[in-house]
């Protein structure tokens, strides 16, 4: 299923109502369910913020997957070209007064999941994220 | 989201209640600030019925303990679900912000 929204980030609440009636189609564990809100929370509030060099109207694209076991969500947008699979990890062992503020989202997104595939097509970024529903991938940091 | 606080001996304990996202943080951020600003430098942040937190919601951890450090404050978590450990974990806040099973047992370690 899918959601159209606008660069807006009041549309994150539509998103969210969207999320949710994904995961009662899909069945999802309320554990995938909460890292896949978290995942397109960050993913789009960082597509709205700071992916746009003009003022105008955009529009982003989401969709929810489901195949037995696998789990995908795609993003497609026309901001500028960013690959957050490629983004810089933060540095998790700086003192407190050292860490920066923020940086933090894509991190979470990239260990919540399993894969994050990026392509830019034309104008268009698409995004994959991909979660195998049977193993829990979120313990791999710790 | 429900943000409430309660003074226990010398110890500001706030709970919370709902989502710590996009649109709440900053309310909670504010709220945090405002209580250091009236003295309260030992935080224990109760997040029972916390359903939800986003990097916008570590990062208001993150600007009210910048805020608490020259005060020698300090704010600690208590009874976190465990899908919420798991966020502050992997974002390795879990040693900046540790987390004890109860508000007793959280006021103890700051106290």
């Amino acid at each position: 299923m899918d959601i159209r929204l606008h660069n807006d980030l009041a549309e994150l609440e539509q998103l969210a109502t969207f999320i949710a009636s994904a995961g009662e189609k899909y069945a999802l564990p309320p554990k995938a369910l909460f890292q896949l809100n978290l995942a397109l929370e960050e993913l789009v509030t960082n597509i709205i913020s700071y992916g746009y060099d003009d003022k105008d109207s955009h529009e982003i694209k989401v969709s929810i997957e489901r195949e037995g076991d696998e789990l995908t969500a795609r993003v497609v947008d026309d901001a500028r070209p960013f690959d957050p699979a490629t983004a810089p990890e933060p540095d998790l062992d700086l003192p407190m007064e050292a860490r920066p503020i923020g940086g933090l989202g894509i991190h979470l997104v990239r260990k919540m999941f399993d894969a994050m595939t990026y392509t830019r097509n034309g104008k268009y970024n698409t995004l994959v994220i991909n979660k195998n529903l049977a193993a829990d991938s979120c313990m791999d940091a710790v | 989201m429900n943000i409430s606080h309660e003074k226990k001996n010398s110890v500001c304990v706030v709970s919370l209640e709902g989502r710590l996202d996009n649109e709440t943080s900053q309310g909670f951020q504010e709220r945090l600030g405002a209580l250091i600003d009236e003295g309260e430098t030992k935080l224990v942040v109760n997040l029972a019925k916390l359903e939800y937190i986003s990097s916008v919601g570590l990062r208001a951890f993150l600007v009210s303990s910048k805020k608490l450090k020259p005060l020698n404050g300090k704010l600690v978590l208590s009874q976190p679900q465990a899908h919420i450990q798991e966020v502050f974990d992997i974002a390795g806040f879990s040693m900046l912000f540790p987390a004890y099973p109860s508000d007793e047992e959280a006021a103890k370690n700051i106290a």
